[in-house]
């Protein structure tokens, strides 16, 4: 498990991503959340909805309706070009934390 | 057995009690949940299993909230269905008055003293407010109101001589326009005829042709500018001239003044409102007046307005003026004395600084928001105290998840819906009052609480005010308690805010206090002055009017033919009666150069002139000398006057009683005469003022009043004889008459509409403190309950419960006393200054007040302590 700043910090691009493949709902991106990360990444419903709607208010997703044939109507979301533009910006960051990471702990890593 | 939409709903209603989450964001969550389900389901759990993964998953209800919370606000502002947010507002709200509604409703005996206390004291504010706006128009209604002023001759005196206005005018600059009205009827009723209809009009007052420069009259007919700028013409106000020409149009026609005078309707206009302080009936042109001729400097008989230019101010108009009455006096020789001075006052301040009515504006200002301040306080007192009993309530509900925020807003709810009702009810009662109270004060006051533009305003802005205070005590106090806390041990809540209940017990019981001893001393005041022995005797004195000239000229034929009357015991003609006896002379005394006109050294004296018998109508005391008796009309053989004096007169020139007799007075001008007698003070005007100075002297020709004396049997049937023989010595003239007493009586009248208005509220403040009062009780009761119990059953009995019970009120109504005390003792005196003759502010008044407020006090919790005292403590132990 990782640690709630972690947890917090990456959501954003990690929902972004999941939704720059496909648009999806809220239960839907947190399952394939879990997938992904082998059951690592838990989220709650009360920290994804909020983020979900704090992106939708900046304009980096939109959401709609859409009725569903197992039971009542779902909200899915779908990236937008401003969102996509975030997502290329955190990916970029991420990277070069994770290269800076990289080089620090490299000779460990290979001393290890 | 578990079924699931019961659960989902159920969990759902949580949501929907927190303004964080949009309908959109249940919808979602729900849907998310149901997912949830499913998927757990699919995997093989039960779907009570599932449901419950499924809550949890979704993470601590507060910590969520928060989230949710926190954009919130970004998610409106970018939302673009702002409309539906503003329905899903609506049905929260609606669902806040549905749950207050019901609270309150569990609650009736609770709800219906918060709402009685809150109306009542909205109802008190809310007349007392349009009462004190009626004082604070006086006058405002005129264009230039700002820039009209009123000539004060010295400090006080209203009237002025006929020079003041014209020579201003010529003279100054700053002077726009001016006008003189002589209040001619107010001296002497003025009789005017129409064909067959004849009255004595009070109201018959003389006016300059400018008058309607200076003043703003609405006109319903005529020219204003050319109205009054001939002698023999008149301007009525619309009821005069329905009165006197029913429906023709009365312009143009002629009325038939004094011994007959003709003046020519020249223009009608609106009746003048309740709030002019110059109130008359008829305008008469002053050209018509012997006086508009003349301007002179002494002589003072008319009010004198000005128009100020617009960038004029009255201290720079007044040291003009100053410069002025210089320069006139010197030019004088001694016609003007030397302390002859001219005041301006603003045409605004006349009826709250000089008619004193600025003291009863503050008094009933204070007293309305004493009052409102009580029912703010008994309302926050009873919501905090009915709060602490639903601690258990808040407790539970805060367990199963509601936000603190959330009960505020229930309790804020609760409190804007009570405050909506009093709201309501307080207009109703404001409604109901305003015709009783319009009677009383001899305003006319509308309430018209949609149209007006304070009413509403007010009502609103004091409503939200006092929903919000009186809300957020128990909102905040409530919403802040420990669930744990609270649910272990819930007699002993609340007993922390009982520190802030006492504050405002205190504070009620202060303003109760006040109040009381206020009404008291008002009261004590008004019964003494009218049981102080005024030197005269009102008694049975039936007064008429004889100041037509005709009338007044055989006054004696008239007095003689009353005189035949078996009931009537004696009968004076006299100038004015006791109590509005203010006509003024200057007086010379032996010594002095006492046959010219020269002011100078002049004493100022009541001079009244009056028949030979007025000693004995009026039931006056000589103490020297003797009374008129014989002493033929106008002189003395000699030429001489006679004159009866009082003490008080001698007093001020240091003459003995004895001694004056014989000596020499003259009452200017040209009344050289002997005083023959002295009689003792008495009040020849109101009691506000002291007895100053006073000659009687015989002068026929001034006479206005015919005062008959009855032995006072068969009242009734004396009036219609004394009717009977008026309509034959005086045909054609209207029987009007009064009764001295009466009349005398009507001196007070402003002081005892005050004293009732003050009674009324202080009463209904009284009320509204008692009220909360009983409701603080019954709350201390119940959460007494075990104590009480305990008590009982180790033995104490039910007199010891009782003074427990009590004596704690006790101890709080006594520090009021102490507090409000010196507060009541501060105002009631500078109240009383305004009277000449007051009570003593003994301290048993105080006293007085202080044991009626415990006493009240004490009735009002007795049911309740008697209660709690006679209840059997099984069943307060049995639930622990």
């Amino acid at each position: 498990m990782f640690s709630k700043n972690l947890v917090a910090a990456s959501l954003q691009p990690i929902v972004l991503t999941i939704l720059s493949r496909q648009e999806a709902y809220g239960y839907e991106i947190m399952q394939r959340a879990l997938e992904l990360s082998g059951g690592q990444l838990k989220w709650t419903a009360g920290t994804l909805y909020p983020l979900m709607h704090r992106l939708e208010a900046r304009g980096l997703i939109v959401s709609v309706w859409r009725p569903s044939e197992s039971g009542p109507r779902r909200k899915y979301y779908r990236i937008t070009s401003k969102g996509s533009g975030a997502l290329e910006v955190d990916k970029k960051e991420w990277l070069d934390i994770h290269s800076i990471l990289m080089s620090l702990w490299g000779t460990e890593l290979s001393a290890a | 057995m578990f079924n699931l939409e019961n659960a989902i709903s159920t969990w759902k209603r949580g949501l929907q009690n927190s303004r964080a989450f949009l309908s959109e964001d249940i919808e979602e969550l729900e849907r998310h949940v149901r997912d949830h389900v499913e998927y757990s389901a699919t995997n093989g759990l039960s779907l009570e299993q599932a449901y419950r993964n499924a809550i949890r998953e979704i993470g601590d209800p507060l910590g969520m909230e928060d989230e949710y919370r926190k954009v919130f606000w970004e998610k409106v502002a970018s939302r673009r269905g702002l409309l539906k947010e503003i329905i899903w507002e609506m049905n929260m709200f609606a669902g806040y008055v549905r749950i207050a509604v019901r609270n309150l409703w569990r609650n009736k005996g609770y709800t219906s003293i918060n709402i009685l206390g809150l109306s009542t004291g909205l109802a008190c504010f809310l007349i007392i407010l349009m009462f004190v706006r009626d004082e604070m128009s006086f006058d405002r209604h005129h264009e230039n109101a700002d820039r009209i002023v009123r000539v004060l001759y010295g400090e006080r005196q209203v009237v002025t001589p006929t020079a003041v206005g014209p020579t201003m005018h010529r003279e100054m600059p700053e002077v726009e326009s001016f006008t003189r009205i002589y209040p001619f009827g107010m001296y002497r009723p003025t009789s005017i005829r129409r064909g067959d209809l004849m009255f004595e009009e009070a109201r018959f007052f003389y006016g300059d042709s400018t008058t309607f420069d200076v003043f703003s009259f609405d006109v319903l007919a005529g020219d204003p500018a050319r109205a009054l700028n001939r002698p023999g013409t008149v301007v009525l106000t619309n009821s005069m001239a329905v009165k006197y020409f029913g429906t023709e149009n009365p312009m143009g026609q002629t009325l038939l003044v004094g011994a007959g005078t003709e003046y020519e309707v020249t223009a009608v206009i609106e009746d003048l409102p309740l709030t002019s302080h110059l109130q008359f009936d008829f305008l008469a042109s002053f050209a018509s007046t012997s006086w508009a001729s003349r301007e002179i400097w002494n002589s003072a008989n008319f009010y004198t307005y000005l128009l100020l230019a617009e960038n004029a101010t009255i201290d720079g108009a007044k040291a003009k003026l100053d410069v002025l009455v210089d320069d006139r006096r010197a030019l004088s020789g001694g016609a003007i004395p030397d302390d002859f001075e001219l005041n301006l006052q603003p045409l605004t301040d006349i009826r709250s600084i000089h008619e004193g009515r600025n003291v009863f504006v503050f008094m009933f200002s204070a007293i309305g928001l004493l009052i409102l301040l009580i029912a703010c306080a008994n309302y926050t007192n009873l919501a905090t105290a009915r709060a602490a009993r639903r601690a258990r309530e808040v407790g539970i509900r805060k367990l199963s998840g509601a936000h603190r925020g959330q009960l505020a807003r229930q309790f804020f709810g609760e409190s804007a819906l009570l405050v909506l009702f009093a709201m309501a009810i307080a207009a109703g009662l404001v409604g109901l009052a305003v015709e009783p109270f319009n009677n009383l004060s001899g305003k006319a006051v509308v309430f018209a609480p949609l149209s007006d533009p304070l009413v509403m305003p007010v009502l609103l802005g004091l409503g939200l005010l006092i929903s919000l205070i009186a809300g957020s005590y128990p909102a905040l106090m409530l919403a802040s308690f420990q669930p744990a806390k609270v649910l272990k041990n819930s007699s002993r809540t609340g007993s922390g805010s009982f520190g802030f209940r006492k504050v405002l017990v205190i504070f009620q019981f202060s303003v109760t206090v006040f109040l009381l001893a206020g009404m008291m001393i008002v009261r004590f005041q008004m019964s003494h002055i009218q049981d102080r022995r005024l030197g005269f005797d009102k008694e049975n004195v039936i007064v008429l009017t004889i100041s037509d000239a005709e009338l007044r000229n055989s006054y004696q034929n008239v007095k003689n033919a009353f005189l035949q009357l078996p009931e009537i015991t004696n009968a004076s003609a006299i100038h004015s009666i006791p109590g509005y006896q203010f006509s003024g002379y200057g007086m010379k005394i032996e010594g002095q150069d006492i046959q010219t006109d020269d002011s100078n050294g002049a004493i100022l004296v009541s001079g009244i002139p009056a028949d030979q018998d007025v000693v004995e109508t009026l039931g006056l005391t000589m103490i020297a000398g003797r009374a008129f008796n014989d002493d033929p009309g106008y002189r003395a053989e000699d030429g001489s006057y006679r004159y009866l004096v009082n003490e008080s007169l001698l007093e001020e020139i240091e003459w003995e009683a004895e001694d004056a007799i014989g000596r020499r007075i003259n009452l200017m001008s040209n009344r050289v005469g002997q005083i023959v007698g002295v009689y003792e003070d008495y009040h020849y005007v109101s009691l506000h003022s002291d007895i100053g100075p006073q000659a009687l002297f015989i002068e026929p020709g001034q006479f206005g009043f015919l005062m008959l004396k009855t032995s006072g049997n068969q009242i009734g049937e004396t009036i219609a004889e004394i009717e009977r023989v008026w309509k034959e010595i005086a045909p054609g003239r209207a029987f009007v008459f009064k009764f001295l007493d009466d009349e005398f009586d009507a001196l007070y009248r402003s002081d005892r509409q005050i004293g009732t208005i003050i009674s009324i509220f202080s009463i209904l403040a009284v009320f509204i403190a008692c009220l909360g009062l009983l409701g603080l009780a019954s709350y201390s009761a119940e959460q007494r309950t075990k104590e009480i119990g305990i008590r009982k059953a180790l033995g104490a009995n039910v007199a010891q419960i009782f003074v427990l019970m009590t004596s704690e009120l006790a101890r709080l109504v006594a520090i009021s006393v102490i507090i409000s005390v010196p507060f009541a003792w501060y105002v009631m005196s500078r109240w009383l200054d305004n009277f000449a003759y007051q009570i003593e502010l003994a301290w048993w008044i105080f006293a007085l007040a202080g044991v009626t407020a415990l006493t009240l006090a004490v009735v009002t919790v007795t049911y309740q302590s008697v209660k709690a005292a006679l209840a059997d403590p099984i069943h307060s132990l049995r639930y622990e």
